[in-house]
This record gives C-alpha cells, sequence and structure tokens, in this order.
C-alpha cells in the first residue's frame, strides 16, 4: 500500500455524511486522466490484482469501464456484483482537484439477506400467478367450481389451472398438489399409464379429448375416492382435468378401462410379436446362407476324401490306423454335409422359402425312393425294410412328392438309427375311420412318454445316440413337422420303451 | 422474464432451469465483431422492476443502448417494459434498444399478443423473440443491438 491518500475537504464531507462507516472500505484514488495515484483498505476483497501506481483504472477494475468520469458528480451504484460472491455499493466522486475518488463499501451480507427475501417473495408470487393469473386466461380456470382439478400439460409437467376442488384436501397425498410443477404420476400411478393413451391427442393437431376408466384413490379418513381424468387438446395447448365420481358409474368404466387396458397389452404384445419375427428371420436367412455356401467346401473335402480311399497305390503305403482315420474323415465330413443340408433345409421351411407343388403320387414310390436313400445303413444293421402300402381305396394322396419323401425319408432314417441290428422296419399305408395315414414302424429302442410327447417341439438338443452309436442333427423330426405342417398333415408317435415306434401320418381324407 | 439467462446464454452459453432472484447489477464483458468492427460490450444485467426494488437511474447512465426483456408467458412484463421505457429512453438520452420478448420456446403459452406488439411496433419498437433456454435468437439480438449502438455512434 503507498503512503496514506490525502482526502481533500469536500472529499472528508462526504466521507462522513455519505460513506456508511464499515471496516471493508477500500478507496481507490486516480488523477483526471484515470490513473492510480494511492489507494488504502482491502482492496483485495473488490480487485482481482494489487494495485499499482499509474495503472489505468478499467485495467484494475474491468466493471468501472465507461464510469471515469462519472457522468454525474457524485455516482453511487449499490449492489453492484463484483464478483460471484461479493457486493459493493461504489461511490465515485470528483473532488475540487479534478481528482478522481473510488469508495468500495461492502454490500455482501446486506445482499444476501435482501436476495433470500426477495427470492422467497418472488417464488411465491410466481407460483400464484401461474396458478391464478396466468391460468385466469385458460378456459378451465373455473372448473374446479364442477369438481375438476385442472391442469395444463407442457414439456411433461403438469401445472395447476385455477383453483383446487375440495376433493383434492381429502386426498392421502394432498400434500403434493402444493408443489410446482405437480408430480402428478407420483400422486396418481394410473395417470402413468393413462398417459400413453393421452399422447394421441396431446400430439394431434386439431382439439381433441380423450377419457379415462375410474380408478380409485384412498383418502385421508380411510375411505375410497374414485377418479376420472380427462386428456384434452384445445388451441395447440394439452391440458388434464381430473374429477371425482360417484360409484354407480363405476362397474362399466371399469370394464371399458380394463378393456383398453388388455388392448394396450395386446399393441404391445402385437410389437413384441413383430420384433421378434423379425429377428427370427434373421437368424434364419443367416442360417441358410450359410449353409448353403458351406455344401462347396464340404463337398471337396467328401470329394477328395473318396478319391483317396479309392487310390489303391496309396492305401497300401497306410497301415491300418490311418486307413481308419481317412474312413472316419470321409464319415465325419458326410455326416457334416448331411447336417448342413438339414440345416439348409430347416431355416428355408422356417422363412417359408419353398412352393409346395401339390400333384398326385404314389405313396409306394415314396416307398421306392426311401429304399433307395437308406439301403447302405440298413444292409449295414441287417435291418429289414417291409413295404404294406394299401391299394385297395380309391383315395387320390396329393402332395409335393418332394417334400413328403423328404419328411419320411428322415423317419425311416430315424427308425434305422433306434432299431438294433436285425430289426425290422415298415413302412406303409392305411385308411383309418376318415383318414388315410401313412406310417413308419421300427421293431428299435422305443422311448418313454416325457420323450414322445415332445417329440415335435422345437429343437432337440438331447439327441439320443443309435444302436450304432449314430450321431443325430436334433433336426431331422422338427423339419418332418414343419412340411407335414405344412401340407395340413397332422403326425403322432405312439410307443414304449423295448417295443419300437410307430410314427403316424394323418392325411384328411375330403369327400 | 429472464434477463440473467439471457445473459448467461450469450456470454457463457449456458442456461439454468433454477429460477435465482438478481439483486442490483452484475457485470459482464463479451467481445464480439460486427460488421467488421471488433466490439467489447459491457453487460449491465439490472435486477428487475418491482415494488421492492425500483431500477436506478444512476445504473442507466452512460449506456450506449439496452434490451427490454418481457416474458411471452406473462402478460404483466408487457406492461412492465412499457413503464420502463419512459424512464430509460429519458435517461439514455433516447440509447438504441429493442425489446425482447422471451421464451420462445414456450410460444403455445405465450399470454402477451400479436396485436400488442404490433402496437408496440407502430411506434417505432424493434422487437425480437429470444428463448435463453434454447438459445434461439440471442446472439442476433445482441449482434443487432451492437450494430444500431455502432450506428448511432457512426461508425458504420
Amino acid at each position: 500500500m503507498s503512503n496514506r491518500p490525502e482526502f481533500t475537504e469536500a472529499i472528508t464531507d462526504y466521507i462522513i455524511s455519505k460513506i456508511p462507516p464499515y471496516i471493508g472500505l477500500a478507496v481507490l484514488q486516480l488523477n483526471e486522466e484515470g490513473r492510480l495515484i494511492n489507494w488504502m483498505g482491502p482492496t483485495h476483497k473488490y480487485l482481482d490484482e494489487k494495485p499499482k501506481k499509474e495503472i489505468e483504472i478499467e485495467l484494475l477494475a474491468p466493471f468501472l469501464t465507461g464510469m471515469i468520469p462519472p457522468m454525474i458528480n457524485p455516482m453511487v451504484l449499490p449492489h453492484v456484483q463484483i464478483k460471484t460472491e461479493q457486493y459493493a455499493e461504489i461511490h465515485i466522486v470528483e473532488d475540487e482537484l479534478m481528482h478522481l475518488w473510488v469508495f468500495f463499501v461492502d454490500q455482501t451480507r446486506n445482499a444476501e439477506k435482501l436476495q433470500q427475501l426477495l427470492q422467497e417473495v418472488n417464488n411465491v408470487r410466481l407460483k400464484h400467478y401461474n396458478a391464478t393469473s396466468r391460468s385466469a386466461a385458460s378456459p378451465f380456470a373455473a372448473f374446479h367450481l364442477l369438481d375438476f382439478a385442472s391442469f395444463v400439460y407442457s414439456d411433461k409437467t403438469y401445472r395447476p389451472i385455477g383453483n383446487q376442488p375440495v376433493w383434492i384436501k381429502e386426498l392421502s397425498q394432498a400434500k403434493l398438489f402444493s408443489e410446482d410443477p405437480v408430480p402428478m404420476t407420483e400422486i396418481f400411478p394410473f395417470i402413468e399409464v393413462f398417459q400413453y393413451e393421452a399422447a394421441s391427442c396431446w400430439e394431434g393437431k386439431s382439439d381433441a379429448k380423450i377419457e379415462s376408466g375410474i380408478w380409485e384413490e384412498d383418502s385421508i379418513a380411510g375411505r375410497k375416492i374414485y377418479l376420472k381424468a380427462m386428456a384434452i387438446r384445445h388451441n395447440h395447448n394439452n391440458y388434464l382435468l381430473i374429477k371425482t365420481v360417484n360409484r354407480e358409474g363405476k362397474q362399466d368404466n371399469q370394464l371399458i378401462q380394463k378393456a383398453r387396458e388388455q388392448k394396450l397389452t395386446l399393441d404391445q404384445l402385437a410389437r413384441t410379436e413383430r420384433e421378434l419375427k423379425k429377428l427370427l428371420d434373421f437368424k434364419d436367412q443367416f442360417v441358410s446362407i450359410v449353409s448353403h455356401d458351406l455344401r462347396s467346401p464340404i463337398g471337396a473335402v467328401i470329394g477328395i476324401a473318396n478319391l483317396l480311399l479309392q487310390d489303391k497305390a496309396l492305401l497300401q503305403k497306410l497301415n491300418e490306423k490311418q486307413k481308419e482315420l481317412l474312413v472316419d474323415i470321409n464319415d465325419e465330413m458326410q455326416r457334416l454335409l448331411d447336417y448342413n443340408d438339414k440345416l439348409y433345409h430347416w431355416s428355408n421351411l422356417e422363412l417359408g422359402n419353398f412352393q409346395l407343388h401339390f400333384k398326385s403320387i404314389k405313396p409306394a414310390n415314396i416307398g421306392k425312393y426311401v429304399e433307395r436313400m437308406q439301403h447302405i445303413k440298413l444292409n449295414q444293421k441287417h435291418i429289414r425294410l417291409v413295404q404294406q402300402f394299401e391299394t385297395q381305396s380309391n383315395f387320390e394322396l396329393k402332395a409335393d412328392e418332394t417334400l413328403l419323401s423328404q419328411a419320411i425319408n428322415n423317419l425311416v432314417g430315424n427308425a434305422v438309427k433306434f432299431t438294433p441290428e436285425g430289426g425290422t422296419i415298415t413302412i406303409g399305408s392305411q385308411i383309418n375311420g376318415s383318414d388315410y395315414e401313412i406310417y413308419v414302424s421300427d421293431t428299435g429302442i422305443g422311448m418313454p412318454a416325457e420323450v414322445s410327447n415332445k417329440l415335435f417341439e422345437g429343437f432337440n438338443r438331447r439327441s439320443t445316440l443309435g444302436t450304432y452309436g449314430e450321431k443325430g442333427t436334433g433336426l431331422g423330426l422338427g423339419i418332418v413337422k414343419k412340411i407335414l405342417e405344412a401340407h395340413r398333415f397332422n403326425i403322432r408317435v405312439e410307443s414304449e420303451i423295448g417295443q419300437g415306434s410307430n410314427f403316424i401320418i394323418s392325411i384328411a381324407m375330403k369327400k | 422474464m429472464g434477463k440473467t439467462s439471457l445473459v448467461q446464454r450469450f456470454v457463457r452459453s449456458i442456461f439454468s432451469e433454477k429460477y435465482h432472484t438478481t439483486i442490483g447489477v452484475k457485470i459482464d464483458q463479451k467481445e464480439l465483431t460486427v460488421n467488421d468492427v471488433e466490439v467489447t460490450l459491457l453487460l449491465w444485467d439490472i435486477h428487475g422492476e418491482d415494488d421492492f426494488m425500483k431500477i436506478k437511474p444512476t445504473y442507466l447512465i452512460g449506456s450506449s443502448g439496452y434490451f427490454l426483456v418481457a416474458d411471452g408467458t406473462r402478460s404483466d412484463t408487457y406492461e412492465t417494459a412499457i413503464k420502463l421505457h419512459e424512464m430509460t429512453s429519458s435517461v439514455t438520452k433516447n440509447a438504441a434498444f429493442i425489446l425482447l420478448v422471451n421464451k420462445a420456446d414456450l410460444k403455445d403459452s405465450w399470454e402477451i399478443t400479436d396485436a400488442q406488439l404490433d402496437t408496440l411496433k407502430e411506434q417505432g419498437w424493434q422487437i425480437m423473440f429470444t428463448s435463453a433456454k434454447t438459445g434461439e435468437n440471442v446472439e442476433n439480438a445482441f449482434a443487432q443491438l451492437t450494430k444500431k449502438m455502432l450506428q448511432n455512434q457512426q461508425y458504420v
């Protein structure tokens, strides 16, 4: 700090008469050019930098820019917020020597008290304004006389309009209505559901309304209060009106409300179903594409394995173990190809990527096809395939020969898997009442009821090993079911452990 | 009305939903370029006019321009703006001014009508709609006022 400033007589008089006695007083003395000559007091409270002689006042105190020299003498500016938590009354006085004096009087405490007081006053004023003055222009300002509690809905908040009807005070959550905005969905969880419907009204372009069903709330006295809401759109503004209703109207409106809720649930379910279907379709498309593309490389490996197995010169050079491995490669790749084919068929069936080509077919032809497909495995296990297709009836079987043959071939393939060596598999047809039946029976190991009951439900990951340790894909019966469903044929299985299984395809005979 | 919010939006690009009563005056500074002229604005955010606190003319002395700010959702602020203009125009000796009708983001809930604003336009008032919340027209308003001040000072 420099030498103590020398106050002129006029300045001394001013200080005595105008400056409130306060410890926080800081003084700056400036020359006629606005440069600092002298200073005293706690300047650090009001200035960010230490005062220096000759510094321009606007550099030291930017908030004084434009005030030096003052337009009126003296110039007094009360409650200047110099820093975030520092207020000052600033006096700027020019003395008879044309020096300028700047006095800072700390007003922080005074300003804080004033701020608190005015904040409370303004909060109440604004709340009152929102509830009455502003809402006086609203078409629903006087609806409390009709027992409506009215609110304007904007920016996802509810603000009250007009006065409150008497029944509000009876509610157990009455106090929450004094908040602004009103926490509506906290007070009435029902409204959170109703908002979903109300959105269709509030987001419209023209005037509209939609009513809710009746719901019940608890009163302070312990009795039930029945309420009903109305969402209104009027003149591009959105409103919510709530009213009490008597109990007589409760039943019908409860039904309406239940129906509405059920519709909402159904709509949501329908949407979810559509989304799930999209996902499922995507999955099937992906599987279809991948399985299709895998055919070539798998086929190539099988081809190479076969070539090697036919190369006698090579085989002579291999030991038994190595020959076995070569056979295993061929078998496993063959199995992989078979699996891949099933996957491809399955995905395309799921996607509906097939068209049924119906024509009259002879079941016996299917028998021959299946025998051709299965003869190697049948021979390996010395299983006898018997064909018993009926020829007495005039029934004309109409089906997609390729797909139906594939389905029956799958059934026979399963039968081969689960029939021990020396067993018998019978494929045939018969008339059973009004149905034409094609069946595949075996003398295999059979299955318990808990397995047969769930045989056609989706994928079967618990694929059982065959009597020769044959591995399954879990897809075969699923493909069978898909194909038969497409034909509108039914399938059932009769089986007992140790007694074999009988798969029966039923075809309704149309008259 | 949103005076402090407008200044905060312009100077600091921030907005707060919380209402905080202004006491006295807060002084801020902002530089901008208008018509290739670099200008440093000293912004005096003065408390609102009401029964408890009247605006002191000393706050206005020496100002080159001012905004009168009304709240579009409160019709009484329109009357207050007109009353204030009578005082401010004489103290500032007809400095450049613009009436800002704030809360343009709540236009659907406005109480100040187009007819009321047309009346002022006929008297030569320049009126702009702003939203401190969204920032709509805030920078433009300050730019427009600066242009008017520069015109008054014949820099343009």
